[in-house]
């Protein structure tokens, strides 16, 4: 269930952040000023709360992504590898929230 | 654990109640081991004789006490009240129509079961005895033939939820697939056609509500995964 909601809410706020990546790349491809004007947003404390909101729900979105796939395929289909790979998929998740957290 | 089960549960009798209630009860434990049941009907038999709920065989078989226990469902006669936070959240079977307090309408629910057609069916001539399996052909249906239809798994589906009208929901779909598994049933092609569908089949989304609060501790999940892979057999 948890694993499930967190794959909706992942999957919604990896399309929401869809604007700021555009804004990104325009800065990346633009002028030296739009350049400098997004470096700046991403070294600033928005900018790395927003790369480290980015980062855990790729890294979520993508993991629990593989693990429906599996499960489409009939891999992993039992109740207690059900529930294994929720949990396996999760702490990969907090993980990778506290390895970005300390990266960024 | 103290001496006393405390307990609040959901009372709403339409034709005089202007919206549903939690009532509050305190029921003395009376012997070791009480499941729900037991102080349900202890509230019935001595606080309020006008407590209403389904009951039957109070062994987890009939699946008619399927209910909606601290948010999660399950068989009041084969939930223990040890271990359930106290005070205890009864409620009815989510998303269902309220009969009278606990009582629902099943009505939707067997209809949509109905419309599985959960019978053998088979054109070939009957033999002298009866239509045999090996036995690992029935082994095939182990998983699937154990589901009471207490209807714990689809109305704690957000699916069936959602789209109910037209998702078949957990219950049904284990049968479904209980049915195509079926070594004598040889109507598997009008099954499957029935049933390849954007709204009956394909509403799952893995939640996996069911598998958790199966009371057989059954795996709709798993089965409608396999109706999923046997229609892309059956195209590919």
């Amino acid at each position: 269930m948890l694993a499930s909601i967190a794959h909706r809410g992942s999957g919604v706020l990896l399309v929401l952040f869809l604007p700021f990546y555009l804004w990104v790349l325009h800065g990346m491809l633009g002028t030296p000023q739009d350049f400098d004007q997004a470096l700046a947003l991403l070294h600033s404390g928005m900018g790395r709360l927003i790369l480290w909101g980015v980062g855990v729900a790729i890294t979520f979105h993508f993991c629990n992504g593989i693990r429906f796939l599996m499960l489409d395929a009939g891999w992993c289909e039992s109740q207690r590898m059900m529930r294994l790979s929720a949990r396996i998929v999760l702490s990969i998740a907090v993980a990778s929230a506290l390895l970005l957290g300390w990266l960024l | 654990m103290s001496n006393i089960i405390k307990l609040e549960i959901y009372r709403y009798d339409p034709e005089k109640d202007a919206e549903p209630s939690m009532q509050a009860f305190e029921v003395p434990v009376t012997k070791a081991g009480m499941k729900l049941l037991d102080v349900l009907n202890y509230i019935k038999w001595h606080i309020d004789g006008t407590l209403t709920y389904r009951k039957s065989c109070g062994e987890g078989v009939c699946g008619s006490d399927g209910l909606n226990i601290n948010g999660v469902n399950g068989l009041a006669c084969i939930t223990p009240i040890a271990g359930l936070k106290q005070p205890i959240k009864v409620r009815p079977l989510p998303s269902m129509n309220v009969i009278r307090d606990l009582v629902v309408d099943m009505e939707h629910f067997f209809d949509q079961y109905r419309s599985i057609k959960p019978w053998l069916q088979a054109d070939s001539p009957l033999p002298e005895h009866e239509r045999l399996q090996s036995p690992e052909e029935r082994a095939e249906l182990d998983g699937s033939y154990e589901c009471i239809m207490c209807g714990c798994c689809t109305t704690s589906c957000p699916s069936w939820w959602w789209n109910g009208d037209r998702f078949l929901g957990p219950a049904t779909l284990l049968q479904a697939d209980r049915w195509l598994k079926d070594s004598r049933d040889e109507k598997i092609g009008e099954r499957l056609d029935q049933l390849e569908d954007a709204f009956k089949l394909y509403r799952c989304h893995q939640i996996m509500n069911c598998m958790d609060c199966c009371p057989k501790e059954l795996n709709p999940t798993k089965a409608i995964d396999h109706i999923k892979r046997t229609l892309l057999i059956r195209k590919s």
